[in-house]
This record gives C-alpha cells, sequence and structure tokens, in this order.
C-alpha cells in the first residue's frame, strides 16, 4: 500500500494519465466519425480506389510502429509535403504536439475500428438496406432505423479493438510526439521511460494505472453495449 | 516407424547441435550508441577466434537493469560516469576512449561555430535526456560553460535516446543537435554537418569495457579484452571517433 503514494504523488504520472485520457477521448469521437462511414464504403463496394484505400489503412497493421512513425515524420515534418501545406495553410505545426499523439493513436487503431464493420456491410445489412428502400423508406429513415442498429455491435467491437490498441501505442507517438515530458509523454510512452531506463518498479506501478485506464474502457463499452438490445 | 524414430533422433540431435552452438558465445552488453563500432569490433574478433560474439543494446540505464536483474552477461560496454557507480562487481576494466560530443545540424543549414545556437534562425535543439545519457550530460555542461543556457532554454526540445537526435536532424525536425561524434559519423550522409565541441567545455567521457565478476565465459571474455589492445582493434575504435 506504501508502494501506491509515490504513484499517486508522482506529478509525471498523473499528468501522463490526464493526457492519455485526453488523446483517447478525441481519438474515440475520430473512430466514431471516420471510421463507421469508411468501413461501410469499404464494406459495400469493390471499386479499386476502395482496394487502394483500404491498404493504405491497414498498413499500420504490418509496420513495425517505428516505421510508420517515421513515414509518417516524413510526410508531416518541417520538410515534408503534407507538414509545409498545413504549416503554411493553417499555422499548424503536428510533429511534437499534442495533435501528433491523436494521429498516432488514430491512425494506429482505424483498421481495427474498420474491420468489423466493413463485414457487417459485406454480410446481411446491404440486402436490409435494399429492401428499407424498396419498401419506400427515404435515406435518413435507413440510416437512422435500419443500418446504425444493426451495425451497433460492430461498431462496439471495432471500437473496442481501436480504442485498446491506441492506448498501448508506442513506436507511432514516440516519433512523432517526440516523447516530451510535461507535454507529449502518454502513460504507455511513459511505461516505456521507465523500462529503457532501468526504473522497473515505476514501470510496473505504471502498468497498472494503464491496466485501470482500460478496464474502465472496457467497461464503458461493455454498457454501452448492453444499453439497448 | 523406424525411419521415423532415426529422423527424430536426427532432429534431437540437430537441437542439441544448436544449443551447444550458443553455449560458446560470448555476451557483451553496451549502451546503444556504441552499435556501430563494437558490431565491427565483435565481427574482427570472430573471424579471427572463431568464439561467436552476441551483442545487446539498450540505453546505459536499462542494460544495467538488465544485468542486475541476471541477465548472462560477459563485458559490459560504457562509459566511466555510469558504469562506476552502477555498483556492479567488475573484474578487469578496459579503456577503450574518449566520447567526444558534436553538435549537428539538418542539410539545409549551416552552423560555423556553437555561438550559433544563440541566433533565431535556430528554432530548436535537440539534445539527449540529460539524466539518463552521457552525452546529454555532457551537452548540458558545454551549454552551461559556454554561456548558452540562458539563450537556448526555450528551444531544448529534450529526447530520450541519442538515436532519436540523429532521426530529428535526418527529418530536418530540430535545427541543431547535441550529440555523440560516432553516431554522427553514421548518419553523415543524411545530415548538413557538424563540428566537434571544445573537449574542455564537458567533463571528460571514458569509455571502458567492464568485464563483470560473474560473467559465465570468463576466459573468452578475457581473450577479447587483450584483443582490444590490440592495434587492428584500436584503429577501428579510433575510425569511429571514440
Amino acid at each position: 500500500m506504501s508502494q501506491l503514494v509515490p504513484w499517486a504523488l508522482d506529478p509525471v504520472a498523473g499528468q501522463a494519465a490526464l493526457l492519455t485520457l485526453q488523446v483517447l477521448g478525441i481519438a474515440t469521437a475520430l473512430f466514431i466519425l471516420v471510421g463507421i462511414p469508411l468501413g461501410a464504403w469499404l464494406g459495400r463496394g469493390e471499386s479499386r480506389l476502395g482496394r487502394a484505400v483500404e491498404f493504405l489503412v491497414s498498413l499500420p497493421l504490418v509496420f513495425p510502429p517505428i516505421a510508420t512513425g517515421f513515414i509518417l515524420l516524413l510526410l508531416l515534418g518541417r520538410h515534408g509535403p503534407l507538414g509545409r501545406v498545413l504549416a503554411g495553410g493553417l499555422g499548424l505545426e503536428v510533429i511534437f504536439s499534442f495533435w501528433s499523439l491523436v494521429l498516432a493513436a488514430f491512425i494506429t487503431g482505424l483498421p481495427l475500428m474498420i474491420k468489423p464493420i466493413q463485414a457487417a456491410f459485406r454480410e446481411e445489412i446491404q440486402c436490409l438496406v435494399d429492401l428499407a428502400l424498396v419498401l419506400g423508406q427515404t435515406r435518413r429513415q435507413v440510416l437512422l432505423r435500419v443500418i446504425l442498429p444493426n451495425i451497433r455491435r460492430s461498431v462496439l467491437a471495432g471500437l473496442f479493438l481501436a480504442v485498446l490498441r491506441s492506448l498501448g501505442e508506442v513506436g507511432v507517438s514516440l516519433m512523432l510526439g517526440g516523447n516530451i515530458v510535461g507535454r507529449t509523454n502518454t502513460v504507455s510512452l511513459e511505461i516505456y521511460n521507465a523500462v529503457f531506463s532501468g526504473e522497473y518498479q515505476r514501470a510496473g506501478m505504471l502498468t497498472a494505472l494503464l491496466g485501470a485506464i482500460s478496464l474502465a474502457a472496457v467497461l464503458i463499452l461493455r454498457r454501452l453495449d448492453r444499453g439497448r438490445t | 516407424m523406424k525411419a521415423k524414430t532415426l529422423s527424430l533422433a536426427g532432429l534431437l540431435g540437430l537441437v542439441l547441435l544448436l544449443f551447444a552452438g550458443t553455449v560458446q558465445a560470448l555476451t557483451i552488453a553496451a549502451g546503444a550508441g556504441y552499435r556501430r563500432p563494437l558490431g565491427e569490433l565483435a565481427q574482427r574478433f570472430q573471424a579471427e577466434t572463431g568464439i561467436k560474439v552476441d551483442l545487446v543494446f539498450g540505453n546505459m540505464g536499462q542494460v544495467l537493469g538488465q544485468i542486475r536483474g541476471g541477465a548472462p552477461v560477459d563485458l559490459v560496454l560504457g562509459d566511466r560516469a555510469f558504469l562506476e557507480p552502477s555498483g556492479l562487481a567488475l573484474a578487469a576494466i578496459h579503456q577503450l576512449g574518449q566520447g567526444r560530443l558534436v553538435l549537428a545540424w539538418p542539410r539545409g543549414l549551416r552552423l560555423a561555430s556553437p555561438q550559433d545556437l544563440a541566433q533565431p534562425r535556430i528554432k530548436r535543439l535537440a539534445l539527449p535526456d540529460p539524466a539518463k545519457t552521457i552525452y546529454g550530460q555532457a551537452g548540458w555542461q558545454f551549454l552551461a560553460r559556454a554561456g548558452l543556457s540562458a539563450a537556448v532554454r526555450d528551444k531544448l526540445l529534450v529526447v530520450g535516446a541519442v538515436p532519436q537526435v540523429s532521426t530529428y536532424l535526418i527529418s530536418g525536425e530540430v535545427d541543431a543537435g547535441l550529440l555523440n561524434l560516432t553516431d554522427v559519423l553514421g548518419i553523415q550522409a543524411q545530415i548538413g554537418g557538424h563540428l566537434m565541441i571544445d573537449p574542455g567545455l564537458y567533463d571528460p567521457i571514458q569509455i571502458m569495457m567492464g568485464l563483470l565478476a560473474d560473467a559465465p565465459q570468463t576466459a573468452e571474455a578475457r581473450r577479447f579484452l587483450a584483443f582490444l589492445a590490440g592495434p587492428q582493434a584500436r584503429r577501428i575504435v579510433a575510425a569511429h571517433g571514440l
């Protein structure tokens, strides 16, 4: 029990936990806003563009995270093609900022979010949509009454995997965020730092903290799953 | 049935042979910054003696933690400032060379002297963590002794380890970085350039190889230490800027 006191008083850990929750919150919103339409689109058609997008989105599953991070760094960095556009047009510097962590969480979790939704659309949903349209329902009614209720479980399954994956993300966050203490060090990065410098006890406590955060996420998702059946 | 038994026995024999091969290996642990010189040294030693060398890399804190945790390591390569206070029992020590701090910058820039760090065109300066890495510590001392601390305070980007500084120099994400000569020599073609920091501005960095008192392969480890004292090894070490 006495071991928990320094942990609770550790300002770095507290700040890292807060940062992790903020990143997770925004990433979750993005998973829902981008992941559902993207999964639906990929599940419905077999266009060449669709296959290319699916391939690109899936790459972070295959590449070592540090490689994904390095590629994004070259794209979004000061001299990268995207980085220059963002900095010039919006005055937004992604690298070393809070948004680089959101991006890392989003990119690594996205393939896990869309796969179950994609699969749901491949199967019976398209049939139901066609049926509802034939029966004279408007597109809006179809979306709210047919599509969303039917893919709810797939969305939750995808969200579950995506959120937990992004919670443990280290490689991409390290490369893009810089692992800067007090600014871009998530709990997972703090665990990495602690192991890296031989502070195994601290690593253990932080891992317990990450476990608690993920347990909370699991419980919330479970509740959502049971909420309406 | 007989053929099956025979092939099984053969497979078992092969597996045993593989294990017998690995038992002989010498294990050397080192800070990640020494990957290039140590890799070359190990290769040469292996060719000369036939003794296999396994290399373990990490940052010094992690490496020392692994050894304290009971990893079967024979030799450890690092700097005196980290090895000595670590409390590891060493049976022998070989001085390998001096670590040198350099200031490097990405392509498209040019720094004439360390004092240029104070100029407004230098917006970000990467430094390895002074609390955890020897070159971070040296960089910190240099900034203080050169009277640059105040001028660069808002530009400093403290990162976890030396290789991270290299990465951001290559990608151009920082305008300058403080790191070791060995690493810079490895990425020379991908960055703008570097200059040596006056060794008087930071405490000497003594790179040493220590033989652990409880090394599993003491005899082989002593041969490696003897090899390090030879002219060939010295040439390799010098070529890597140590």
